[in-house]
Parts: C-alpha cells; sequence; structure tokens
C-alpha cells in the first residue's frame, strides 16, 4: 500500500481498503487546523514498509498521532464490518496517562466511525471487564508492562496475541532504565514469537542514548536469517520539535553570604508567590516529596485565599485525590499545583501557563520535560522558571541552560541481566499452558537486557524456578515449576494466582497506608519511613500535620495533629538523587569561566560576590583542577574535597576514603557529602600532600576497598527486598487469605541471610549487592571520576575559615558515622547512652 | 574457671547464666532453655513455592545437642513456637530421632505457632509437651506478661519468648547492626526475662532501651551486657 501521498486512494482497490484513508486522516487533520508533520508521513511510510521504530523528539507532541495513525492505515477493513481482535497494544508506564491515551486514541476512532475497538487494561480494570477482555481483546488495548505480561500468563489471551500487529510503547524513555523495562523487553520478545512480523514502535523523549533506547527495544532476531530482514532493521525517526525552552532564573534580591544547603528554598516564597500571582495556571515542582509538603504547606500559610485554588500532588497520594487534581488542573480551576515527579510525563494540562522549579534541576532531561508542562501544544513555547534554594543553584541553572542549548541531554542505562525479572518472566511463561525451555532461552537471549545470558546462568534460573535450587541439592517439599513432558508448566493454582498477584507489584516500594483511626485513607508512605517515627510524633502528609497514633496491619493511623508539636517532613526516596554528570560537568565549565574572571548571564553575576569569595580565600574548582580544602575547628580537622560527580558517588568515595586512611591509622571519622563534593571531620591529623591524596585517590583495587568499606554485604542485605519480591520469595498477602500467609511471611533481610548461609549459589544476593553498588554509589560513575581525576591537577589549600563551597557540608554534617572501630567498642559507646537513657537505676 | 563468653544473672532470686547461642542455663535447677526454635519454617515456605534452601532447622538441632554436650542438665525447655507450621511426616520423623539423642529431656511448652500439635504426634515418645512449667519461683512459659519496655508492674517472674528482641547499634546509613538480645525488665512484683529466638531464620522485633530495662546482646561467641 502506498503512503505519503495524493494517490493513495487509487490503488487501495486492488487489494481490499484499509481501515482509514490517507485523505480520511488528511481531513481529520484539516478539521483541527492541524497540518500533519513531515516525520509523521514519515513514520506511516515506514510502517507500511514493514519496519519497526523508534520515534524521538526533545519535547513537542504529535508522536502519538504519527504511531496511531500507523497501524489504522496499514491495516485492512474487516470485510464483515466487524471490529478485528487485538491488532495493537499500546503501552503507557503510568495508569494516570493510560486514561488519557485512551481518550485520545479513542477520538480519531470514533470521529471517522472506525470498525475498531479501544479498551482499556491497567490495575485499575474492574474483574468482570477482564475476564471479558480475557475472552475477546478489543481492536487495540491500552495497558501498562505488567498488565501485558499478566495476559501473557492467560493460555487463551495468549493465543489471540498471534494476530497482533503492532506494538506501541509510550514513553519508553521512563521503562528503559527500570526493571519494568527489562519486564517490557521479555514480552516484547514473547509477542514477537507468538505473532511474527509484528512490529514494535517507541516513544520516547530524546536521552543521551538514543540509539541504545531502540536497540533495548527492538531486541535482536537471532533466528531470522533471511537476507530480506536487513531492510527491515528498525529506523530512528525523529520527531518535530519547534519548542523553544526557556530556562530562566527567580534571582533573590539579596544572595545570602553564605549558601546553605539545608533549607527548602523557601527563602524565595515572596518572589515564587508574586510570579503565580501573575499567572493563571502555575505548576511548582519540587526535588522531593519532603519539599513539596513544604512549600504547599508555606503557600497556603502565606495566602490562605488561594486555599480552594492550590493542591499537592504526589506518588504517595490516594489515587482518587490524585485524579481529582488532575481533572482539575485540566479543567483550568487551579491556580497553582505543587508537585513531585509524578507530573513530570505526558498528561495533557493545556491551562498550565507557568512552571516553576524549587531547588536544582539535577538533570538537564528532567528540567527540559518539566518545561515542556507549560505550552503542551504543538508549536507552543515552553518555559521554566527556577528558583535556586541556595546561592550554588544559581551557577547548576545557567549550567542547564548552557548544556540545554548544546544539546547535552543525560543517558538512561538500561539494567542488564537483572535475573529475578527473569526468574518472575518465566513463572509467567510456564503459566501460559507450558513452555519449551530451550525456546525460552533464545527467547530471552533476543532481547537487549539478556543478550549476555550464560548457560551457567540461565541453568540457574531453571534450577531456581524447577527445583528451588542447584539440582544437587536436596529441596524437599519444593512446588513451583515444573517439568512435564519437556515443557516448564505450573500445575498449582495457588502458586498460579501467588505469581499473577505478584506481577502486578515490581515497582511498588513497601509502603504503608496512612490512615485515620476510623478508616479514611490518606494515601501511601514508605515504610522505612514511618519504622523510623514513634507513636505521638507528628509529620506533613498532603499537606496537613498528623500525629502518629499505630501501626497495624501494614497501616499507620494517624490523627490530625493539634497544638504545636513541631512535625517532621517524610524524607522520600527521591531526595537522595543526584547532579547528573552532564550538569556537572557543566557547572564545572562556568566555574572555570569565572576562575578566568568570566561571568555571563544573570546568574553567574548574581552569584559572582560569592564565587570570588570563594576564589580569593580559597580556588574555585574547574574542569581539570581538584580542590581540596583543610581547616580546623572545635570538632576536629576537616577535609573538603570538591570532584563534582553528584552526590552518590561522594558519599561512595567519602566511605573509600574513610576506609583507606583507616588501613594506615586507627582513625574515626565523620562524613557528609553532597552534589559538589564531601567532607571528612575526624579528631586525628592524616597527612595532607598531593601525594596522600593521589595514593588515597587511586582507581586502583576500587572494587575490593568499595566493598570492604560500606558494608556491602549489609547494604545488600537492605536492597534485598526488592529483588525478594520479584523473583518471588516474598508473598504478597491479598484480601481474604491473611491467615495462610501469615505464615510465609520472612523479612527479605532474613530470606537474604539464609540464602547466603545456605545457598552459597544462589546469584540474587550477589545480585543485590551489584545493585546496591551502582544504585547507591553510581559506581561506573564514581569509577570514572577517580580515573579522570588521576589526570588532573590537585590543588590543597589550608582557608582561615569555611569556604561557600565547604559551608553547606559542614551544617550537613549529621550524615553517615563510618568507624574503624570493633563493633565491641561500639557496643561500649551505646552502651553509654543507654546509661544516660535508662538514669542509671542499676 | 575464666570464661567471659556468658553473663550471669540474677533472676527473681535465682542466678541465671545467659549463654553464647542465645541459651539460658539454669545451673540450679538443671535446665536449659531457648525458645522459638520455628523448626521446619523451610519447608513451610517451600510448600508455598517459595525457594527457601534446607538446612536451617537441621543447623538449629545440631546447635541445641552441642549445647547439650557442654552443659550436663536434666531438661531442655524450648519456651513455645518449636514448630512454624504444620510439619510434614518427614520432619516428625526427624525431630523424633534427633530427640532420642538427646542426653536431657526434651520439654515443649506450646507456642502460638504450635497450634497444628494439640495431639502429640505418637512418635515423639521422648518429649514432653505441656503449656508451662513452674518451677520455683519461675514461670516459663511462651509468651511475655507484657511486650511494653516500660511495663513496671509484674506479678512473678517470667521466662518467655515470643517476640524475638533485638537491637539496633550504630545509627548511620551505612553502618547499622542488628543483633539478637536478651530482653530483661524488673519492676514491682516481679520480673521478666525475654529470650532471643534461636532459629536461625527468624525475624526480629526491635527494643528500645528504658528505664528498668536490661539488654543483653546475644553474639554466637559472647554474650555482652549493655
Amino acid at each position: 500500500m502506498a503512503t505519503g501521498s495524493q494517490t493513495s486512494k487509487a490503488n487501495t482497490e486492488s487489494d481490499g481498503d484499509s481501515l482509514v484513508q490517507l485523505d480520511q486522516v488528511e481531513a481529520w487533520f484539516a478539521d483541527r487546523d492541524w497540518k500533519i508533520a513531515d516525520f509523521q508521513r514519515e513514520v506511516w511510510r515506514e510502517y507500511a514498509a514493514g519496519h519497526s521504530g523508534l520515534i524521538h523528539s526533545p519535547t513537542g507532541s504529535g508522536k502519538t498521532l504519527a504511531a496511531w495513525f500507523a497501524p489504522l492505515l496499514s491495516l485492512p477493513r474487516p470485510a464483515s464490518g466487524k471490529p478485528p481482535t487485538i491488532k495493537v497494544l499500546w503501552i503507557t508506564p503510568l495508569r494516570a496517562l493510560a486514561v488519557d491515551t485512551f481518550e485520545n486514541l479513542n477520538k480519531p476512532v470514533a470521529d471517522l466511525e472506525l470498525p475498531f475497538t479501544v479498551g482499556l487494561r491497567t490495575g485499575d480494570t474492574t474483574a468482570s471487564e477482564r475476564t471479558k477482555q480475557r475472552r475477546r481483546l478489543p481492536s487495540a488495548l491500552v495497558t501498562t508492562p505488567e498488565s501485558t505480561s499478566l495476559l501473557l500468563s492467560y493460555v487463551e489471551t495468549a493465543r489471540q496475541f498471534s494476530g497482533l500487529e503492532c506494538v506501541v510503547v509510550d514513553e519508553w524513555h521512563e521503562l528503559l532504565g527500570s526493571k519494568r523495562g527489562v519486564l517490557l523487553q521479555l514480552a516484547l520478545a514473547r509477542l514477537r514469537t507468538l505473532a511474527p512480523g509484528l512490529k514494535v514502535w517507541g516513544l520516547s523523549a530524546t536521552i543521551g542514548n538514543t540509539q541504545e533506547a531502540a536497540d533495548a527495544l527492538h531486541g535482536s532476531v537471532p533466528h531470522d536469517p533471511s537476507p530480506k530482514s536487513n531492510t527491515l532493521l528498525p529506523c530512528l525517526v525523529r520527531g518535530e520539535s519547534e519548542k523553544i525552552n526557556e530556562i530562566r532564573p527567580i534571582i533573590p534580591t539579596e544572595i545570602s553570604r553564605f549558601p546553605w544547603s539545608g533549607h527548602m528554598g523557601l527563602k524565595l516564597l515572596p518572589e515564587v508567590i508574586e510570579r503565580i500571582d501573575q499567572a493563571n495556571t502555575t505548576l511548582l515542582f519540587a526535588n522531593t516529596r519532603s519539599q513539596a509538603e513544604r512549600w504547599y504547606e508555606a503557600l497556603l500559610a502565606a495566602r490562605i485565599d488561594w486555599i480552594d485554588k492550590i493542591a499537592i500532588h504526589h506518588g504517595s497520594l490516594n489515587k482518587k485525590l490524585r485524579l481529582k487534581v488532575e481533572s482539575m488542573l485540566r479543567a483550568g480551576s487551579l491556580k497553582i499545583v505543587v508537585a513531585t515527579s509524578t507530573l513530570d510525563l505526558g498528561v495533557d494540562f493545556s491551562p498550565v501557563e507557568q512552571v516553576i522549579q524549587v531547588g536544582s534541576p539535577k538533570g538537564i532531561a528532567r528540567l527540559l520535560q518539566r518545561a515542556g508542562r507549560s505550552g503542551h501544544r504543538p508549536g507552543a513555547t515552553s518555559a521554566v522558571l527556577c528558583a535556586p534554594a541556595h546561592a550554588l543553584e544559581l551557577v547548576e541553572i545557567a549550567a542547564a541552560r548552557q548544556a540545554a542549548s548544546e544539546g547535552k541531554i543525560e543517558a538512561r542505562r538500561p539494567p542488564r541481566l537483572s535475573l529475578d525479572v527473569l526468574v518472575q518472566h518465566v513463572v509467567t511463561m510456564a503459566l501460559a499452558g507450558g513452555v519449551d525451555p530451550d525456546a525460552l532461552y533464545t527467547e530471552a537471549r533476543s532481547t537487549y537486557a539478556f543478550n549476555a545470558l550464560t548457560d551457567d546462568a540461565w541453568q540457574w534460573v531453571l534450577d531456581f524456578v524447577i527445583r528451588g535450587g542447584p539440582a544437587l541439592q536436596v529441596y524437599p517439599q519444593y512446588q513451583r515449576v515444573m517439568l512435564e513432558d519437556g515443557l516448564l508448566k505450573v500445575t498449582s493454582r495457588r502458586i498460579a494466582t501467588q505469581h499473577r498477584m505478584a506481577i502486578g507489584t515490581i515497582t511498588a516500594d513497601a509502603s504503608m497506608k496512612v490512615q485515620f483511626q476510623r478508616g479514611g485513607y490518606l494515601g501511601m508512605v514508605e515504610e522505612s519511613f514511618i519504622s523510623r517515627l514513634k507513636p505521638g510524633d507528628v509529620f506533613l502528609f498532603t499537606g496537613r500535620p498528623l500525629e502518629l497514633l499505630r501501626v497495624r496491619d501494614m497501616a499507620a493511623q494517624v490523627k490530625l495533629a493539634t497544638g504545636s508539636k513541631k512535625s517532621i517532613v517524610p524524607r522520600w526516596a527521591g531526595g537522595r538523587m543526584a547532579l547528573s554528570g552532564e550538569l556537572s560537568d557543566s557547572v564545572l565549565q562556568l566555574l572555570g569561566e569565572a576562575d578566568n574572571g568570566q561571568f555571563n548571564g544573570l546568574e553567574m553575576q548574581a552569584v559572582q560576590p560569592l564565587l570570588q569569595l570563594q576564589q580569593r580565600v580559597s580556588a574555585l574548582p574547574r574542569m581539570g583542577r581538584l580542590l581540596i580544602e583543610r581547616s580546623r575547628s572545635r570538632d576536629g580537622i576537616s577535609v573538603f574535597i570538591y570532584p563534582f560527580a553528584g552526590r552518590l558517588v561522594h558519599e561512595g568515595l567519602a566511605a573509600l576514603l574513610a576506609y583507606r586512611i583507616s588501613q594506615q591509622q586507627k582513625i574515626t571519622f565523620t562524613f557528609s557529602a553532597n552534589d559538589y563534593g564531601f567532607e571528612l571531620l575526624s579528631r586525628d591529623e592524616i597527612p595532607f600532600t598531593e601525594e596522600h591524596f593521589r595514593s588515597l585517590l587511586t582507581p586502583d583495587n576500587l572494587l575490593t576497598d568499595i566493598r570492604a568499606s560500606i558494608n556491602a554485604s549489609e547494604m545488600a542485605r537492605r536492597q534485598f527486598r526488592d529483588i525478594a519480591r520479584i523473583a518471588g520469595l516474598v508473598m504478597q498477602g491479598y484480601p481474604g487469605s491473611q491467615k495462610t500467609t501469615r505464615q510465609v511471611q520472612a523479612s527479605s533481610g532474613l530470606l537474604y541471610d539464609v540464602l547466603v548461609d545456605y545457598d552459597p549459589d544462589n546469584r540474587l544476593p550477589q545480585q543485590a549487592e551489584d545493585e546496591v553498588l551502582s544504585a547507591q554509589f553510581e559506581l561506573t560513575r564514581l569509577q570514572q571520576t577517580l580515573q579522570r581525576m588521576t589526570d588532573w591537577e590537585y590543588l590543597l589549600t589550608e582557608p582561615a575559615r569555611l569556604t561557600p563551597l565547604a559551608f553547606p557540608l559542614w551544617a550537613e554534617l549529621q550524615g553517615s558515622r563510618l568507624s574503624s572501630e570493633s563493633w565491641q567498642e561500639r557496643v561500649r559507646k551505646m552502651q553509654q547512652r543507654l546509661e544516660e537513657v535508662s538514669g542509671g537505676d542499676w | 574457671m575464666t570464661d567471659d563468653t556468658f553473663v550471669n544473672i540474677d533472676f527473681g532470686g535465682e542466678s541465671l547464666r545467659l549463654l553464647p547461642d542465645k541459651a539460658v542455663l539454669w545451673p540450679a535447677a538443671q535446665i536449659l532453655m531457648v525458645a522459638d526454635t520455628h523448626f521446619g519454617k523451610g519447608e513451610v515456605f517451600r510448600r508455598h513455592g517459595i525457594a527457601v534452601p534446607a538446612g536451617s532447622t537441621a543447623s538449629s538441632m545440631e546447635r541445641i545437642s552441642r549445647l547439650l554436650e557442654k552443659y550436663l542438665v536434666e531438661k531442655v525447655v524450648v519456651l513455645g513456637d518449636f514448630l512454624h507450621g504444620k510439619p510434614s511426616t518427614e520432619l516428625i520423623d526427624k525431630i523424633a530421632e534427633w530427640s532420642k539423642t538427646l542426653p536431657a529431656q526434651l520439654v515443649v511448652l506450646r507456642g502460638n505457632h504450635d497450634r497444628h500439635l494439640v495431639d502429640k504426634p505418637s512418635q515423639w515418645q521422648h518429649i514432653t509437651m505441656q503449656a508451662e512449667l513452674q518451677q520455683q519461683l519461675l514461670t516459663l512459659r511462651h509468651e511475655p506478661a507484657t511486650e511494653d519496655p516500660s511495663a513496671n508492674k509484674f506479678s512473678g517472674n517470667i521466662i518467655c519468648g515470643h517476640i524475638h528482641p533485638v537491637a539496633r547499634l550504630g545509627n548511620g546509613r551505612h553502618d547499622r547492626l542488628r543483633m539478637p538480645v536478651f530482653w530483661q525488665q524488673r519492676g514491682t512484683g516481679g520480673e521478666q526475662l525475654v529470650l532471643p529466638s534461636f532459629g536461625n531464620f527468624t525475624g526480629g522485633y526491635r527494643i528500645e532501651p528504658a528505664r528498668g530495662t536490661r539488654l543483653y546482646l546475644a553474639g554466637d561467641e559472647q554474650v555482652i551486657a549493655i
């Protein structure tokens, strides 16, 4: 079929009509005063030629319609006039997006009266609707990666997929870097087997590794040696981005002499309120939920008249509340929404006029995406106002603008060889009526995530699901997957139900309901946060001060706090995001310019006095120069080191250095880290020479030393929670079955210990350790940082007092304590604490 | 003998010895106590399709045997939660075999997890099962009179298990350690001693230090009063 030209109508007669004609599509666009973009025609052409591909653009729109009309223009119009069963699977990362997408896809279908049905299936879909879908799927289904796996676990739906023509993966960049992306890669491999010739199209924001994103989406097709397959290589299509993204600062009227990283940026509250006043609708993004809660509270305290026009939106909120906020935002009835990354994704909130980012932008891609929340229409300009939380963040804002203009955008690395996900996938496939293990192996190896899967690792996975462990070890009573007539099968109904329950929970952090004593449900909060609170403690949640009463049945019961109790703002995991490598480098470049006396742009001019002070009393770090400062105080001797490699790397480096120093002398350190550098504080002297620091910062023996320095196994033990759940070691309780599941609830830490003690060949603990190193310390980046610093100049200074760069570290020093003393000695210290508490009664 | 691996405590007028490896010796009564062995926990998990390796139950049995080689006593008392769930016949047989080899009488006090043991299996001739054990002025049983660390009133002296007490050492993000503890509480009218759980595959309940409370870290090689 020809597309992309006016002649399409002429040759549709020959081979039967397609579902929709190009001129109908053109008319539909014209009715809306829209123009078909060149890239959209390109996608339709490529699709018609049988190609898969990835459509990427920095921001901007039109990707959805490009991908949606491609199959509609190619699919044949059913002779019977009845809508066909499942032809297009549309996968979206968020349930919240699914509803929106469903409406967007359904619109042209309804307008053009196509014999095509669009359905929706997510974790929210009712049981009766699901059962109906299982018997007969709609022509196109909007769903999530988890629901896709779930559909593949049923024989009857898996069978229907043999007629599938096209899978569209929306916001692929969001899934790419996570295990959900890995799960989806495996599901796509399965779908390619079930439906040969399947076309897969991804929609993605532009990221630093677009080609890798495409590779991960399409996998490789190892068993298609036909020469023709070369012409079917997936293509990259660059989408339209007419949008000019503007990044502008809100400059504080008075630059505080010392930047303070501890506060939340509320110093700029008056300036921010002024901006909010000027626009109809503002989206205010915070970096963490705690920051969002604080801002919500502060805005409301300052402007009580906004009470019915202000809302808060973050991932811990109850779904109903979140949906309500979203629909009010869409209707334009809100003046301001304080949000975290939950509103980063592509839901269309046209009324948003202005976007404000509070605090460090942390990354370029992230800031651009947030900027794109305003003016969310083709051709409209998007802008973001940045409100720095401390003076040095002005440099970050300038750096972000510069990097964005140079097109430097962060990469998102897809995880490789996540065996926990593979374990889950194998069981899922075994549910669907039996699968040949060899075929499954080939299929898994066709994915990007598992193309380096070894025979050994695969054998371990099979042993694990069939026997529970290595073949020679006795695992009595174990049953999960059976090997019958050469096929992997799940025969137990209970195991099947259990597993299907677990598929959907791949993303869930261990979280706990927050509810009023009488049952009013407020939302979810991380269990780790609640576990740090005592009954009677007050915390801010959904903009309200709540007092914890008790924790019961995985729910935190609360009441509204009264009186003037000081509240703790929840610290959610999101707060630990590090400044990206691209942005850090860009900051170093600007500092280098400042070192040369150049201060270009509003931000740099505003922060000039501060940087000059830093230069005068110590020195400015720059690309190619590592600054190390030493200062003395009543607390002891502080060494500040500034590699500018992001908070996580600095935490790792601090632990590494503390460990390496402690190998030479008996010494105890306290340390703190931020995005610029880290501080080591000790009572004892360490040699302050370039030679010494070069030897401490050597990349040699990194892995051994870092493992020794951070108590990697203890951290891996905590990291094990996710892995244990994904691999099916931790059972999800489900309604009506508490009694039977309680006996098989074990903390993941406990399971970790048992595996390490009694099954040394189990590969999951090792995976936990690898994950901990990359997640907690960005190990690869840490390695690169040490490597590149070997060529850097070392500049050691001894300023008389704390410098502007040192001050935030000093102020934040409450961080981890790291000690090279034995645990008995630690016990002695604990004893002192206990004596104080017990009042020496004994 | 100068052995600093254990700690002697005074409890309800009796002298008790807290041993490494989470056991308590009562020399005057010739009794060794352990709590919450949770035998067969692994097999319960495996029956549910959760791949937990075998070995923790056998190793716990082995540890009790070794303790009894070292300390000559008349009775070894398990303070409840002897089993984790419904036992398989293999497990019942294994326990029966093991109990025959013990140089002391095995007394099992019923715990909440032992509900599948309403009738003692016929193979267990060498095992005595009862709800609690009164000896001199001490009561040995499964559940504590209170789980409240600030409680200060007791009626009698209770040695028990059930809650698997642990304490947390260190406070850093990279530097934390959970250790099982013996938890002693003293108040008016009596006192209470809670043993750490003996099983290798059991979790813990964190005890915060409070007035009138004493904790003893139960290391594998050493008990330390804190």
